[in-house]
């Protein structure tokens, strides 16, 4: 087991203890991993030895059990023990804090650990966050005015920086432990989004008006959620969470690497989507009201629909559904297992697959159909008005034809000479339909 | 060993790595494990508990190598604590000694 997992597992079976117990249990584990690491272990040694985190979660469980009981059977003398003001930590805690304003900027620093969520409210400024080796959490900024920004550090463990009104916008970095574990949360205007680098985080939350959003390297054991409500871009690259959630109101998606445990959902009003990489086993669900859909080399259950772009899904795991007002349909997947619709209003539709297990229909208003499936084991079912319709089956398929045309179209059927047997009662239906097109059926 | 007289048992442990010096948290389980087979991850939820107790306080102090480390230091309470654990253990032995016919600790 990874680190990034031994600690998603713990995060999780401590959910029933207070945030701040809970980040201070982790970060005593994330120090036991970084210490091992150094010493030249591998995540998986130490983990493997650490035990079951489920098992260690119940440990901790337990005691706040036994302590809640214990509290009434308490001596006096463990009372004051308890609360001697021998606690180092303490001051150590506030030396740990400290800010440097100068005359081109400020700078602030505070304990990671002390930090469960990191919330920054900003309006125009350009926001750089970023991962790395180090335990503090510095904020830095070239505002020279101190009085732009309010920091704080709520007793709730939240690390709070607010843009005070009637200030400008200004360039912000934010630098955080790589493995800091906590929520994190943007919200600005009109300024730019970046992360990078952070492997570890609870949840990851943006929200944006017209500002580009980019995140590349970003591991979140909750959910990644990504709001613009203007016309700024979002690109992701080499992301994890347990699901997704991204919208825009008129802007693109460029994603690559993304790696969801469970789904993912993302829809934008008239920009165009492009996935690269993504792998999804709870499913994708992708809408565009006017832009193109694109995926290349993905995997999971992929729904797609479109108002009038296109949708091209290429080098697909698993299967795809697919619809679009007027675009053009081109899919290309290993198999499609379950009971799927194509529809276009006036595109072609190209499906490729290698194994098809469920039924399909295709349909075209004015577009061609081309369909392929070296193994078949569902029905088919064409039509489109005026296209035409090409489908080519492995040799060994057990099919039996509807095919209509109008008196003007063309039929043509290989498997006409191929079978020599019919296994009428198992065979798949295959019915297609063109008014002024040719059908043509090719065995592979 | 038994899971419960092992559990009993580490707290002597841990608090007896911490009155030799302070300690940060990969070192004692590292003490430890090299002495007495257990699962690593058990000592975690074992100094959360004697810090809640009193018997331990921790500080972060800056390494030479990577990010501070946090160290767990022993309170009065937490050295009484030890010697009347240490008390009942040798108490505990003696009496199983006398039944057993087992000397000092012998094949335990």
């Amino acid at each position: 087991m990874s680190k990034y997992e031994f600690l998603s597992i713990l995060g999780r079976e401590l959910g029933n203890l207070d945030a701040e117990t809970r980040n201070e249990i982790l970060n005593d584990f994330g120090e036991h991993f970084d210490i091992g690491l150094r010493s030249g272990k591998s995540e998986e040694e130490i983990s493997r030895v650490l035990g079951d985190p489920r098992d260690i979660a119940q440990e901790f469980s337990q005691n706040r059990r036994e302590q809640a009981a214990d509290t009434e059977r308490r001596t006096d003398e463990d009372r004051y023990a308890a609360y001697t003001p021998n606690r180092r930590e303490d001051t150590a805690d506030i030396s740990d804090e400290d800010t440097a304003f100068s005359f081109d900027g400020f700078v602030k620093n505070v304990d990671a650990r002390r930090v469960r969520c990191v919330r920054l409210d900003l309006t125009e400024d350009d926001i750089e966050i970023r991962g790395g080796n180090q335990s503090r959490i510095t904020l830095q900024t070239d505002e020279d005015d101190e009085d732009a920004y309010s920091v704080s550090l709520l007793p709730d463990g939240v690390f709070y920086i607010k843009k005070q009104r009637g200030h400008g916008g200004s360039d912000i970095s934010l630098e955080l432990p790589e493995d800091y574990y906590g929520d994190l949360e943007v919200t600005t205007r009109s300024g730019d989004i970046q992360a990078a680098n952070l492997s570890s985080l609870a949840s990851f939350k943006a929200r944006s008006s017209s500002g580009d959003m980019e995140a590349e390297n970003v591991r979140c054991a909750g959910e990644f959620r990504v709001h613009i409500t203007g016309s700024g871009d979002a690109s992701l690259s080499a992301v994890a969470a347990e699901r997704f959630v991204l919208a825009s109101a008129s802007g693109d998606f460029d994603i690559s690497r993304l790696n969801a445990s469970s789904t993912l959902n993302m829809s934008t009003g008239s920009g165009d989507i492009d996935l690269r990489e993504c792998k999804c086993p709870g499913g994708f669900n992708v809408s565009t009201g006017s832009g193109d859909i694109g995926s290349d080399n993905g995997a999971g259950q992929f729904k797609a629909s479109t108002g009038s772009g296109e949708v091209v899904v290429t080098n697909h795991l698993g299967t795809v559904w697919a619809s679009t007002g007027s675009g053009n349909i081109e899919i290309e997947t290993d198999e499609i297992t379950s009971d799927v619709t194509y529809s276009t209003g006036s595109g072609d539709i190209n499906i490729e697959c290698r194994r098809l297990s469920g039924n399909i229909r295709i349909a075209s208003g004015s577009g061609d159909i081309e369909f392929s499936a070296y193994e078949l084991g569902g029905n088919i079912t064409g039509r489109t008005v005026s296209g035409d319709i090409d489908l080519s089956l492995g040799r060994g398929s057990n099919a039996v034809f509807a095919l209509k045309t109008g008196f003007s179209g063309r039929k043509r059927n290989e498997f006409d000479r191929i079978r020599s047997e019919q296994y009428q009662n198992t065979a798949c239906k295959v019915s297609l339909e063109t008014l002024s097109g040719d059908i043509d059926i090719k065995a592979l | 060993m038994n899971v419960q007289l092992k559990k009993g048992t580490l707290d002597m442990c841990v608090l007896s790595l911490l009155c030799e010096s302070d300690k940060y948290g990969y070192e004692l389980v590292n003490r430890i494990s090299e002495a007495i087979e257990i699962s690593e991850g058990t000592i975690y939820p074992l100094l959360k508990r004697i810090k809640d107790d009193g018997y331990v306080t921790t500080y972060l102090k800056e390494s030479s190598e990577g990010p501070p480390r946090k160290y767990y230091s022993i309170t009065e309470s937490g050295a009484r604590k030890k010697d009347e654990l240490l008390d009942e253990w040798a108490a505990f032995i003696d009496g199983l000694n006398k039944i057993t016919g087992l000397k000092d600790g012998g094949a335990l």
